[in-house]
């Protein structure tokens, strides 16, 4: 099947969104971008053409299918530039790519969100332990990825490529500077941490990433974007 | 003494990881079947050798990498077997693949689980079956979205695949949704879905799933879903049936 025609629904501000978008950039794939408002009550055509349930991404090939939620739309765009390389060919390192967005998502971005949201300053404190917790988990799965030989030494999840796992992940770690901005949560740093080195080394590698840099807003606009979910 | 290649940590009752035997019976490879029991706690070798979170299913190959979680676990199988044609090489398949379980998790499946125990009076009960029904039928129509030539009876077809693979578990427990209603209710739902022309996709993709050998295979008794399923979420409300 022979891919004429991509059009994402797509809104700046939502990080799963920005999966797609990191997808596109990363494949070069041609595509048109329909923005979608979120603040405001989606519009008839796309509720019944679109997404019923209303929310982006969502991804419309050929004028005729139509592809929901964010890490299937990505992954859609990465099998299409299988020389891209974003998926490995590896099935342990596949398995392991998906482990590892699974278990972001499942456990370390709640952690970051209760560690980030909740102002009252006891339970902040038992938050930040928290999430200290999750990134050393994480930390160890990084340390722990399995990489041959010509995957290289580099900072990303499986070495000197920038693969599926990275980008999946990129939006969030874009926003991870959150923490600290609506309460009085200390920043966690290298320096308080330094078994968190493997994590500080890959947030870092991710967030350098020039698709990552165009694909998230700036942090003021997300300060202010957020701050309807402190509590 | 010929040593396993893979140690799958195990518990029949646990529909999670009936879907990787699923993938070991289609994927034809040799395996060690290690038997968890969920009611007691965990033995510490597991918690620290295999899985933190003490939950099953949980793959341990020869090399000693450890993968979790029931997706990952089946999609590695099937990954690493490409003859079992687990996984469709068209990527537009393949993203509605996903997009049918992960439909059916977060919509049909807790409309259902709702259903089977909406006990406590006949309105309830009325309600959650009519949702119920509304679920099954968003399904249908994603079913009859993917196959366009509408033959089946798979998700994709002729081929069983990694959709079907991950639902037939579910699919194949389809009688909890009923099993604590009383007897009457239970023909009725039977009889209700028969009659309704907007489910009948589902109902054929169903039948040949739970039908598949491997499947079969791969599926506790009746009984000891009635008794795992009572035991979790029926407490003292368990019905003698």
């Amino acid at each position: 099947m022979t891919v004429s025609k991509l059009v994402l629904y797509n809104s700046n501000l939502c990080p799963y969104a920005a999966r797609a978008v990191l997808a596109l950039a990363e494949t070069n794939q041609e595509h048109e971008v329909v923005p979608i408002d979120l603040s405001v009550p989606r519009p008839e055509w796309y509720l019944k053409d679109i997404n019923p349930y209303g929310q982006v991404p969502a991804l419309k090939i050929n004028d005729k299918d139509i592809i929901l939620e964010s890490l299937f739309v990505a992954e859609y765009i990465a099998d299409l530039h299988p020389e891209a390389g974003l998926l490995p060919k590896d099935a342990l390192q596949r398995a392991q790519t998906r482990y590892l967005i699974h278990h972001w998502g499942a456990r370390t971005q709640p952690a970051h969100h209760k560690a980030t949201f909740i102002t009252d300053a006891a339970e902040a404190a038992a938050n930040r332990e928290t999430l200290v917790a999750e990134l050393e988990k994480v930390n160890k799965l990084l340390v722990d990825a399995h990489r041959v030989e010509s995957d290289g030494q580099g900072p990303f999840f499986l070495g000197d490529k920038f693969t599926f796992a990275d980008l999946a992940i990129a939006p969030f770690l874009a926003r991870f500077f959150l923490l600290g901005q609506y309460n009085d949560v200390k920043e966690i740093t290298k320096a308080e941490f330094p078994q968190l080195e493997r994590f500080f080394q890959w947030k870092e590698a991710v967030l350098a990433r020039s698709s990552v840099q165009k694909a998230t807003p700036s942090q003021e606009t997300l300060v202010s974007s957020y701050r309807k979910w402190v509590k | 003494m010929t040593v396993p290649k893979l140690t799958i940590y195990n518990n029949i009752a646990c529909p999670y990881a009936n879907r990787v035997l699923i993938a070991l019976q289609e994927t034809q490879q040799e395996y060690e079947l290690v038997d968890i029991d969920l009611k007691t706690p965990r033995p510490e070798y597991y918690l620290k050798e295999v899985n933190p979170y003490g939950e099953v299913p949980a793959l341990k190959a020869a090399d000693g990498n450890v993968i979790l979680e029931s997706l990952v676990i089946a999609e590695y199988l099937a990954d690493s077997h490409p003859d079992a044609n687990l996984l469709s090489k068209d990527p537009l398949q393949r993203a509605q693949s996903r997009y049918l379980i992960q439909h059916w998790t977060s919509r049909a499946q807790p409309a259902i689980a709702k259903a089977s125990l909406a006990l406590d009076s006949p309105a309830e009960e009325a309600k959650a079956l009519d949702l119920a029904e509304a679920e099954l039928e968003k399904v249908d129509a994603l079913l009859r979205q993917v196959n366009i030539t509408k033959e089946g009876p798979y998700f994709l077809g002729a081929q069983f695949s990694y959709a079907d693979l991950a639902l037939a578990p579910f699919l194949a427990r389809g009688y909890l949704l009923t099993a604590f209603h009383e007897e009457p209710v239970q023909k009725a739902w039977d009889e209700r879905l028969k009659a309704n022309r907007n489910v009948q996709r589902f109902l054929t993709w169903r039948q040949a799933v739970v039908e598949r050998p491997s499947v079969l295979k791969s599926t506790p008794s009746k009984e000891v879903v009635l008794e795992a399923y009572s035991t979790k979420f029926l407490k003292n409300r368990l019905q003698k049936k």
